[in-house]
């Protein structure tokens, strides 16, 4: 297959300017070597990729190795000068995609890390809060972690790619269903974390 | 969303969808779709309240995901240490060869005129080459694109189940049809075989199996961009040649036979249009010489679930067989001595530790079943008992599973002595191989009994303490004489709803330990334990509802009712439906006493207390929770 066809498929529609891209564009000047340039694409979306892959499909090491994995492919696909407009957009498909080949017969993930309610409300900060406050956060968040808890694994996947500031389109392409099904992926999910679990 | 569906909607029902609310909040309505909305809005509070909501609840999300979910996640365990280490080598790696060229002064003019003459040669062949073909993408390019395409395909059906036929032809062996249907959702599938001679299809079917798991690839998707990429990345030494006319080609020879069974060639051809996969032939080298199998395709095709007869996946005609296949060890070689696997230290992976002890073990050149290191259901059954003596299966937080021929036992506990106490319950099974454990101390409570999943107990806790009052408090009040009985009387109730669910939890989990088929080969003494951790459950969800009923009849003065259930359990096909009856009739209930008796701002709830479907409810689901005791 011509690469040309094979890098405009990559492409497809990625153009989305939602996520500006700039920061990680600026890093691309001719001063500093690719690797260096990955470096600071690595230091910039480490995080969010880990974040994202965490909460989503479960294990820290798992995600970790997994985050890890989607730079060094970036890094390649870069050094083969593939063409990547939209980075942010490459790098979370790519590990997606990594993480739900690694993970395809997984069933159940833990809702957070640590599985357990008194756990969470023994972190929840209350600082700055009155009694009433502290309770009413409590409450909304309690209802809120009980919603998690139904998602599933789709609805999860598009609300923390919509959390991550991707467009319908863009979760669309990375999850590669159609966009009126992250609509709908979307619409349960605030259902279910809104307490209103009749469907 | 379609412009369509959303002028339908906004001209048949006086309101906005939840569909265009988000889509508004989200931006992602057009701006004509946007403005209509909009005016609306402007008109319609009760529009605007749902907005609100909407936006109420992303705001929820968003400071609950920022202030509690990502400070109690982990740090990636290795503080991303390696990263550095990998990119450098990944640097060396893609640099390697232009170093090499770059260095002319290393050569001497011998060599050097002779690599000029390669050049030469090897430009003439490339431009020669360019002549008939065109640039390549490599073959992990083409295989995941394959496999992207596939996704899409099959993500595209709610709840989908791929159904394959394929037509197996295998050395001089006559052909024969292999139907597949893949039930990824619930991790199950079926598979039938048809041929002029069933006995030997069955053999070809085994063997193939066999040759496919020993070369890490699915044996319950043989013709799949994921099993060809999944051996493809196996292989150390190998070189792809992909080729494009009517079909694209893809050609991988594996230059290191380190096996008895290893595949020497595979070529796999993808359709132009959408790159699926539809032909597969595998050479094989074996003790006798070479083997060639080619699989095609027939039929493929992606359905829902909800098409197929609720116990399709039940009447499995062969797949008992080919489910033992998959659990088939590698058998040793002449040349397994010289394996890179062989030097594999013990312990430090769990599938090459296995391969290893199996290959030491086993000189049995025939491939044979093992049940010494490889968990079996059997054994599952086993940890599930130990498990629940120790009580830890009330909860989410242990999970019991056998994966690639390993029973993993996972979870996180509150406390070091509760750890021992897990893993001293677990000591008949600790030395297995074929068990692995990883037991987590982490700061929070494991066990179900101690903290169910709604961790509803401590609101009503926290109520105590408040001022605030439940739904029911008045009542109660009144009934108890004095404040502290009554909230005492209702976070009891809360906790033993909670309880009583638990175990419902416990009896959903232990029934899709198990597929249909694994149980039907369960051992009969592993049976009896499976059955009787079943019952105990049921038994003990079944006293929790009826002191419910009746502590609860008390105060609220509940109408004589007996249970009368439509749910027959009578055999072991029962069950799967008969607990998710009851899973349904006591998180209903549980609802229902938690939003009476803890902090709401709808007073109204409290009233169903008092409704005769209530007591209903409940009676009925302590009698179907009899029923699925009582099963033998």
């Amino acid at each position: 297959m011509p690469r040309e066809r094979f890098n405009s498929w990559l492409r497809n529609e990625a153009e989305t300017e939602v996520i500006p891209q700039a920061e990680l564009w600026n890093t691309m000047t001719d001063t500093i070597s690719l690797e260096e340039q990955i470096e600071q694409i690595f230091e910039a979306l480490k995080t969010p990729v880990y974040q994202y892959l965490l909460s989503v499909f479960g294990e820290p090491e798992e995600a970790e190795d997994l985050a890890q994995d989607t730079f060094l492919r970036l890094y390649r696909a870069l050094h083969k000068g593939q063409e990547i407009n939209n980075i942010r957009f490459w790098v979370f498909r790519v590990a997606h995609n990594l993480a739900i080949d690694k993970r395809k017969h997984q069933q159940f993930v833990s809702v957070l890390q640590v599985d357990n309610w008194d756990e969470v409300e023994q972190n929840m900060p209350d600082r700055g809060l009155n009694p009433e406050q502290i309770i009413l956060q409590k409450e909304k968040f309690e209802m809120l972690y009980q919603g998690l808890k139904l998602l599933t694994l789709n609805e999860r996947q598009c609300l923390y790619l919509r959390a991550e500031g991707f467009r319908y389109k863009e979760i669309a392409e990375i999850m590669n269903i159609g966009v009126p099904t992250v609509g709908e992926y979307l619409r349960r999910s605030i259902k279910k974390l809104g307490g209103q679990n009749n469907e | 969303m379609s412009k369509n569906k959303f002028t339908k909607l906004k001209f048949e029902n006086d309101h906005l969808s939840e569909d265009q609310l988000l889509m508004l909040v989200d931006g992602e309505l057009s701006a004509k779709e946007a403005s209509n909305t909009r005016q609306h809005l402007e008109i319609c509070w009760t529009c605007r309240r749902e907005l609100e909501k909407i936006e109420e609840t992303i705001s929820t999300f968003i400071e609950f995901r920022k202030k509690i979910q990502t400070p109690l996640n982990p740090a990636p365990p290795n503080k991303w240490n390696n990263f550095n280490r990998l990119l450098r080598e990944t640097q060396r790696e893609l640099e390697q060869p232009k170093r090499s060229w770059l260095n002319l002064y290393n050569f001497s003019p011998f060599q050097l005129r002779l690599g000029i003459a390669s050049i030469a040669v090897f430009l003439i062949t490339v431009l020669l080459f360019q002549l008939v073909t065109v640039e390549k993408i490599s073959a992990a390019e083409l295989l995941d694109k394959a496999s992207i395409k596939q996704n899409e395909k099959v993500n595209s059906t709610s709840q989908p189940v791929v159904y394959q036929k394929l037509r197996v032809r295998a050395g001089d062996a006559k052909q024969m049809d292999w139907e597949v249907w893949n039930d990824a959702g619930n991790s199950r599938s079926k598979q039938t075989i048809s041929g002029n001679q069933p006995k030997e299809s069955i053999d070809v079917l085994q063997e193939l199996s066999e040759i496919l798991q020993k070369n890490r690839m699915d044996p319950l998707k043989p013709l799949s961009p994921e099993s060809f990429k999944s051996w493809h990345g196996s292989l150390t030494d190998k070189t792809d040649e992909i080729t494009e006319n009517e079909a694209v080609t893809l050609k991988t020879t594996n230059h290191k036979i380190s096996f008895d069974g290893q595949i020497s060639e595979a070529v796999v051809r993808f359709r132009q249009n959408d790159f699926h996969p539809f032909d597969q032939i595998i050479k094989v080298k074996t003790a006798n010489g070479e083997k060639t199998f080619q699989i095609s395709e027939v039929n493929f095709e992606v359905v829902s679930l909800n098409t197929l007869k609720p116990n399709f996946f039940d009447e499995t005609p062969i797949s008992n067989e080919i489910v033992k296949i998959t659990k088939i060890t590698p058998s040793p070689s002449p040349l397994s001595s010289a394996s890179p696997e062989a030097t594999t230290s013990p312990g430090k992976e769990e599938f090459s530790a296995t391969s290893l002890t199996l290959r030491t073990e086993n000189n049995n050149p025939k491939p044979e079943l093992t049940t010494k290191t490889i968990a079996t259901a059997d054994l599952e059954v086993e940890v599930l008992q130990l498990l629940s003596n120790a009580k830890a299966d009330l909860g989410d937080e242990i999970t019991v599973k056998r994966e690639n021929g390993v029973l993993y036992v996972r979870g996180l506990v509150e406390t070091p002595e509760r750890k021992n106490e897990i893993l001293n319950s677990l000591q008949s099974v600790r030395q297995n191989q074929a068990v692995k454990i990883e037991l987590n101390t982490v700061a929070e409570a494991v066990a179900k009994q101690k903290s169910p999943p709604s961790g509803k107990p401590t609101k009503v806790d926290d109520l105590e303490t408040k001022t605030l009052t439940s739904a029911a408090q008045n009542d109660l009040v009144e009934h108890f004489g004095n404040e502290v009985e009554a909230r005492r009387f209702a976070s009891n109730t809360v906790n033993r709803s909670s309880q009583a669910l638990s175990h419902v939890y416990a009896l959903r989990r232990l029934a899709k330990q198990f597929s249909a088929a694994e149980l039907k080969n369960l051992s009969p003494e592993a049976k009896a334990k499976w059955l009787n951790l079943i019952s105990s459950h049921a038994r003990n969800f079944a006293a929790n509802s009826e002191s419910l009923s009746r502590e609860l009849g008390n105060v609220f003065n509940a109408p004589r009712v007996s249970g009368a259930v439509n749910v027959e359990v009578n055999s072991l096909d029962d069950l799967p439906r008969a607990i998710e009856s009851l899973f349904a009739m006591a998180s209903s209930n549980d609802r229902l006493i938690r939003s009476a008796l803890t902090l709401s701002d709808d007073d109204g709830k409290f009233s169903v207390l008092k409704a005769p479907q209530f007591w209903q409810s409940l009676k009925n689901a302590e009698s179907l929770a009899n029923k699925i005791a009582a099963l033998k």
